[in-house]
């Protein structure tokens, strides 16, 4: 999970948001990867087009979406961040809606996020870690289930 | 990330003889040959079908859930 919690820091993530649709989620978990200087403002839109274009399938499981654009120059380093949402929000998966957390993912190539992807897959093949991120409430908890995870 | 999790299905099913590629959408269907099957999203599933001919579609609801993903697996393996 070393990963994770390098990754998933106070910035780059934001609990229990209300947002109103799938779009705002996806730019709110992009503005967090601005801000820490980790991408270019132009890969949100690039997410955002990719899930229009191609559709939800990035809702990779019941409750769990992880949006991301093509690898490109736009990623200045492999990011991630996570945005709860409360409440749940549809995105247009039949089976997997409504969502309550999102990942966006920026990588910069095809394969040197893998380690990431090893250290969320931990998580998401686990419908009770699941459920138990879905309901964290501030950092410190956020904090407290890395070190979970990691013990 | 599908990937991943169908190769370790295929690792816990005792199938040690394969290849699993990431593709995209639009380049399937010039990869038809010595495929034994795509896998995709449920929600692409009807879509790729729709451009492909000579092998199996299969579409996964939740890419974690391992009892599915074998369940999925198991009739391609079979008739391998």
């Amino acid at each position: 999970m070393s990963q994770l919690s390098k990754l998933l820091t106070k910035e780059t993530v934001r609990l229990k948001q209300p947002i109103s649709n799938w779009k705002e989620a996806i730019h709110l978990a992009g503005k967090l990867l601005v801000d820490s200087g980790d991408i270019d403002p132009r890969y949100i839109d690039e997410a955002i087009q990719v899930a229009t274009d191609v559709g939800p399938y990035f809702v990779v499981r019941p409750s769990v979406a992880i949006a991301h654009g093509r690898p490109s120059p736009l990623v200045h380093r492999i990011s991630l961040s996570m945005v709860t949402l409360n409440p749940a929000i549809e995105f247009g998966h039949e089976d997997n809606d409504p969502v309550s957390i999102l990942f966006l993912l920026a990588a910069i190539d095809n394969y040197s996020h893998i380690d990431v992807l090893e250290d969320l897959a931990r998580i998401l093949s686990n419908d009770d870690l699941v459920s138990l991120l879905i309901n964290i409430e501030n950092p410190d908890e956020l904090r407290d289930f890395f070190i979970h995870l990691n013990s | 990330m599908l990937r991943m999790n169908v190769e370790s299905a295929l690792q816990e099913m005792g199938v040690s003889d394969y290849e699993v590629e990431v593709s995209d959408m639009g380049s399937c269907r010039g990869k038809v040959k010595g495929v034994t099957a795509f896998l995709c999203s449920i929600v692409l599933a009807v879509n790729l079908e729709k451009q492909i001919e000579g092998a199996p579609v299969v579409g996964i609801k939740n890419f974690y859930n391992k009892v599915e993903l074998k369940e999925s697996l198991k009739p391609l393996v079979d008739n391998i």
